[in-house]
């Protein structure tokens, strides 16, 4: 379960949102553009700081300003794909998906083990030998996704999943994300401009606006 | 037409800049990364003096590096009382190469890591590793064919030092006459054999040089 209040002076407003995920949900974060919700999952992954708050995942608490805790992002255990998947360009799909389990010094033999049965699941095990630029929109998100659920996350932040993709690619990908989440359990944050998205997949809504809360 | 009495400048030439690319290497690559992340006050004018060497000319570095490690100077006169001495040595050749060609590598790595796409460190630090893993795994093979090209420039500019050279190391032939210096000299007294030799080597060494980034960052790149 995610415990979030972050509060953070920002460019043209005051970022200040209080939430609560729990293990078997959906938050999705709906709001226009420059609302402030690319920095409510950077404050929560650990890659900016909020100027206070509280951050707790499953009792641990990962950002405090009381307390003066500020975890960093390789301690949080929290996944996040990103908008443009982040995918590293001079490695290739199998380095890529290996990343996190070699910085976790995961010995070799075992890696192969985590990242295989995953790639196959997602229908990507057959892309390991190709570079990122080789693979179309879509398997380059199933390739990130990969990346980020070898390192056993505990939460896992969707940044825009579907905004570069076709309808057919962007629903079976919808319909994967939502079977992934019954399998694994985790929380999810999920932001999105579109609709049917948040509808399809939300079990909790926020609506931000210039960085407040407008509705649940 | 042709002839080479003396190998000796070519050998010096090319010990002095692999020495000064080193030493510019080491000591540029960190600072352009330090300076890159860290924004203080007095980092514009670091950076301005860093730069300084490329544009000014380099009878004015030379000067600087006179007052600098002259027999009087600022450290010279602590390495007078320790015995020891550096102008007028090879030593000083690899000085000035390595102060001329300095703004070129530091501003080749600025530009090298500032065009690394911050998201990539961001999702690397997500997945678990630390600053310095990311560092050698992934902000370095992207900034790489930025940090080339700096190399090669550096290395080039070292090869070439005339200037600063002169005023702090001399035309010693033996100890300190570089390529460029024993051209200068040869063409001086008349020696146009020597002359067109060694220009003939410097200039295929450099073509060479040049052509063989090109295709390996088009390679890269790919």
């Amino acid at each position: 379960m995610l415990k979030a209040s972050v509060q953070k002076k920002l460019w043209h407003f005051d970022l200040d949102v209080s939430f609560q995920v729990d293990v078997g949900q959906i938050l999705v974060l709906w709001g226009p553009s420059g609302a402030g919700k690319t920095t409510i999952l950077e404050c929560l992954a650990g890659l900016c700081t909020p100027g206070s708050g509280q951050i707790r995942l499953d009792g641990h608490t990962l950002f405090s300003s009381h307390q003066n805790i500020n975890l960093p992002s390789r301690q949080r255990g929290i996944g996040y794909l990103f908008q443009n998947y982040a995918l590293f360009p001079h490695m290739t799909v199998e380095d890529n998906v290996r990343f996190g389990l070699q910085a976790q010094r995961i010995s070799p033999s075992k890696q192969k083990v985590v990242y295989q049965d995953l790639m196959d699941s997602f229908g990507v095990g057959h892309l390991l030998k190709r570079y990122p630029s080789q693979l179309s929109g879509g398997e380059q998100q199933r390739v990130a996704l990969v990346r980020a659920l070898v390192v056993n996350p505990r939460l896992l932040l969707l940044d825009e999943p579907f905004s570069a993709l076709d309808r057919e690619t962007k629903l079976a990908l919808r319909q994967q994300l939502i079977s992934l989440h019954q399998q694994w359990k985790i929380p999810m944050i999920l932001v999105t401009h579109d609709q049917e998205d948040a509808q399809e997949l939300g079990d909790v809504f926020i609506n931000l606006h210039d960085g407040q809360i407008v509705s649940r | 037409m042709w002839h080479l009495n003396d190998w000796f400048p070519v050998l010096l030439s090319l010990r002095v800049a692999f020495i000064s690319l080193i030493l510019v290497v080491l000591l540029a690559l960190p600072l352009a990364r330090i300076l890159g992340l860290y924004q203080f006050k007095g980092r514009d004018v670091l950076e301005a003096f860093f730069t300084l060497p490329l544009v000014l000319p380099p009878s004015v570095v030379g000067y600087g590096l006179l007052v600098l490690i002259g027999r009087n100077g600022i450290l010279g006169k602590y390495l007078n009382d320790m015995g020891m001495s550096l102008i007028f040595t090879w030593w000083a050749v690899v000085l000035a190469a390595s102060v001329v060609a300095f703004p070129l590598m530091y501003q080749s790595c600025r530009g090298a890591f500032a065009s690394v796409d911050n998201s990539y460190e961001k999702a690397a630090r997500t997945l678990g590793a630390n600053e310095l893993y990311i560092f050698f795994r992934v902000t370095l093979p992207l900034a790489w064919p930025g940090i080339l090209s700096g190399v090669v420039l550096t290395f080039a500019r070292a090869l070439g030092e005339f200037g600063a050279t002169l005023m702090v190391a001399g035309n010693i032939p033996g100890q300190t006459q570089t390529i460029p210096l024993a051209i200068y000299f040869a063409v001086e007294s008349g020696d146009k054999a020597t002359a067109n030799t060694l220009v003939a080597i410097i200039t295929l060494f450099c073509f060479l040089l040049i052509l063989w980034v090109n295709r390996w960052n088009r390679k890269y790149t790919h």
